[in-house]
């Protein structure tokens, strides 16, 4: 069975290539263009999710989108759902990005961009995989 | 201070000065008592003592004569002339401190007193000598036997005893004087002195305290400067690691916008290898996505020549109304749904201006207007007042936040405000207000009353080159 997925992803050339290799792989991801409208979809998202289980298994950010910056939507994300996993994929350097994860929970992974879409999709299958939900 | 301390050592000195030459003139006045004043004092009293014995024995060698009392006559005269001799070596002794001790005198003195001393001397010695040669001749006659002019003789030697006693009165007369008017002159010099050191005294105590309280005045003075400057040193230390700061962050965004169009690139090329995508689509994919990259990197271009003052502007004349209209049509093939773009255009507006670089800034303004508006109407209007045209173009998005106003268009403020701004890389209203500026127009933006923000220049309708374009980071 595929993995639900929710990025927030302002280029839409990006969003676009998100959309096909995921569902190449049979994975399902829902594009959110901005912060706003990312934190939007996952509160709508675990609305509707009946057994209250969280909502996607993967939630996949940048650190600077429009309206709300990655780390506000994390945070907004993991007051909703403590356990949600999220990847960041941002284009900073790794000493910013080191200082991000110091500060936010280890459910929160980076990974640095630019990086190819198969190991995008390797690195999110896996992390599915190998790491027991909480 | 310095002056003070040279004015107290003058004083100083000028007090040693005058204390010597008032101690030097004190001396030579004691010198004057000692050792003339008062020894001819003596000698003079002593004349006097003598002369006053020789009147005696001359009485006595009348009497003796008259009464024919050889014996006693005999004696009287012996003891005349053992007198006269005593006589003689007083004044002998008179005249030799007037003429050794009156060498040794201050010239001032020597010259009156002992002049006219010298002269009542030599006067006192000759009415002596008279006196003696009357004497003499009075001796002569009473063994002569002659009885004729003995009487006369002895009124004679009385006439002679009185001018000896007035000249010696005389003399001492005048020596007293002397004493009395020494005496009243360093009376005179000590209180002189002792004012002068008074005064001389409380000057420098007032110019001490006068000092101090200067350099005490000129330290607080001083101390505030200080803090005053530190402090002033301290906020444009702050300031300058403030934008540091913005600075640091600032090259990592601009990186960060520079490197994110390539993962589309790479991923356009990755899906076309393996025919997710048609080539065709890739190739234009990535063509925007390398417009993309030119396009940030030419803002940074463009924002450090503004920075270094090089910004070159082309200027032509051309129809402000036709540029927006270009750039709103060019902007509505990508607007999102739920955003329109208005605009209320009269006319024909001619400005003699950089169309490039104005195209820029409008561009910049609508791309600023739809970054804030999910929904809603974006209205671009122009208007003309004959000198200047204006360009107002007014979203009805979220507005701008108040904490952006003040660093709305400095370089970085996106930057240092990521929270109140959802996208943009701090570059575009930076750049726009250089351009604008290098116009010598103007550039400026509000909330409207009714929601939304308002971005708006003025141009001067004809060429006004040379314009001072402003450095943000310096404000």
């Amino acid at each position: 069975m595929g993995l639900q997925i929710l990025s927030g992803e302002d280029n839409e050339f990006a969003a676009m290539q998100y959309k096909k290799i995921f569902e190449k792989y049979q994975h399902r991801i829902t594009i959110a263009k901005d912060g706003d409208d990312c934190v939007a979809t996952y509160r709508k998202a675990l609305k509707e999710s009946a057994d209250g289980q969280t909502p996607f298994d993967i939630v996949l950010l940048d650190f600077i989108m429009p309206k709300k910056n990655g780390v506000r939507v994390a945070k907004e994300i993991l007051d909703m759902k403590p356990n949600q996993r999220i990847i960041f994929a941002s284009a900073f350097g790794t000493g910013i990005l080191d200082d991000a994860s110091a500060i936010l929970k280890d459910s929160v992974e980076i990974l640095q961009k630019p990086f190819s879409l198969d190991f995008l999709v390797k690195k999110i299958e896996n992390a599915c995989t190998l790491k027991t939900p909480r | 201070m310095g002056a003070s301390v040279g004015i107290i050592i003058l004083m100083l000195g000028v007090a040693t000065v005058l204390s010597f030459s008032a101690t030097s003139t004190i001396n030579d006045q004691m010198r004057i008592m000692t050792i003339f004043n008062t020894p001819l004092e003596k000698a003079i009293i002593q004349m006097n003592g003598l002369q006053k014995i020789q009147n005696l024995t001359v009485e006595n060698s009348v009497l003796f004569y008259e009464s024919k009392d050889v014996k006693n006559f005999e004696v009287v005269k012996n003891q005349f002339y053992v007198n006269s001799a005593l006589m003689t070596d007083q004044i002998e002794e008179a005249r030799n401190i007037i003429i050794s001790s009156g060498k040794t005198l201050p010239p001032e003195y020597a010259k009156s007193s002992v002049n006219s001393l010298s002269q009542k001397m030599d006067s006192l010695d000759g009415l002596e000598i008279a006196y003696l040669n009357t004497a003499e001749r009075f001796f002569k006659s009473t063994s002569s036997n002659g009885t004729t002019n003995i009487a006369a003789i002895a009124n004679e030697l009385r006439l002679e005893e009185k001018l000896s006693e007035s000249q010696q009165k005389d003399i001492l007369a005048e020596l007293q004087n002397s004493d009395k008017s020494i005496e009243s002159t360093a009376h005179a010099n000590k209180e002189k002195l002792l004012t002068l050191e008074v005064i001389l005294i409380v000057s420098v105590g007032i110019i001490s305290l006068t000092s101090s309280h200067l350099v005490n005045q000129i330290n607080k003075d001083l101390i505030l400067e200080v803090v005053k400057k530190t402090k002033s040193l301290q906020k444009a230390n702050e300031k300058l690691r403030r934008l540091n700061n913005l600075k640091d962050e600032f090259i990592s965004e601009a990186s960060h916008e520079l490197i994110s169009p390539l993962n589309p690139i790479y991923g356009f090329v990755e899906l076309a290898k393996c025919g997710d995508i048609d080539k065709e689509e890739a190739l234009t994919g990535i063509a925007k996505q390398a417009h993309q990259i030119e396009e940030v990197a030419n803002k940074m271009l463009d924002i450090g020549k503004i920075d270094r003052n090089r910004l070159q502007l082309s200027f032509e004349k051309f129809d402000l109304n036709e540029l927006l209209f270009d750039i709103v049509q060019a902007s509505r093939l990508e607007l999102v749904k739920g955003v329109k773009i208005q605009t209320r255009l009269e006319g024909i507006i001619e400005v003699e201006a950089d169309r490039t670089r104005i195209g820029q800034v409008v561009r910049n303004m609508i791309n600023n207007s739809l970054k804030f508006t999910s929904c809603g109407t974006i209205l671009v209007a122009s208007s003309n007042d004959g000198t200047h045209a204006e360009v107002r173009i007014k979203d009805t998005g979220a507005g701008i936040h108040p904490a952006m106003f003040p660093n709305l268009f400095n370089k970085f403020s996106t930057m240092s405000n990521n929270k109140h701004n959802p996208n943009g890389n701090g570059l575009g209203l930076h750049l726009s207000k250089g351009i604008i500026d290098a116009h010598n127009g103007r550039i400026g933006a509000f909330n409207n009353p009714d929601g939304g923000a308002t971005f708006f220049f003025s141009l001067p309708k004809t060429c006004q080159k040379a314009g001072v374009i402003q450095n943000s980071l310096t404000t």
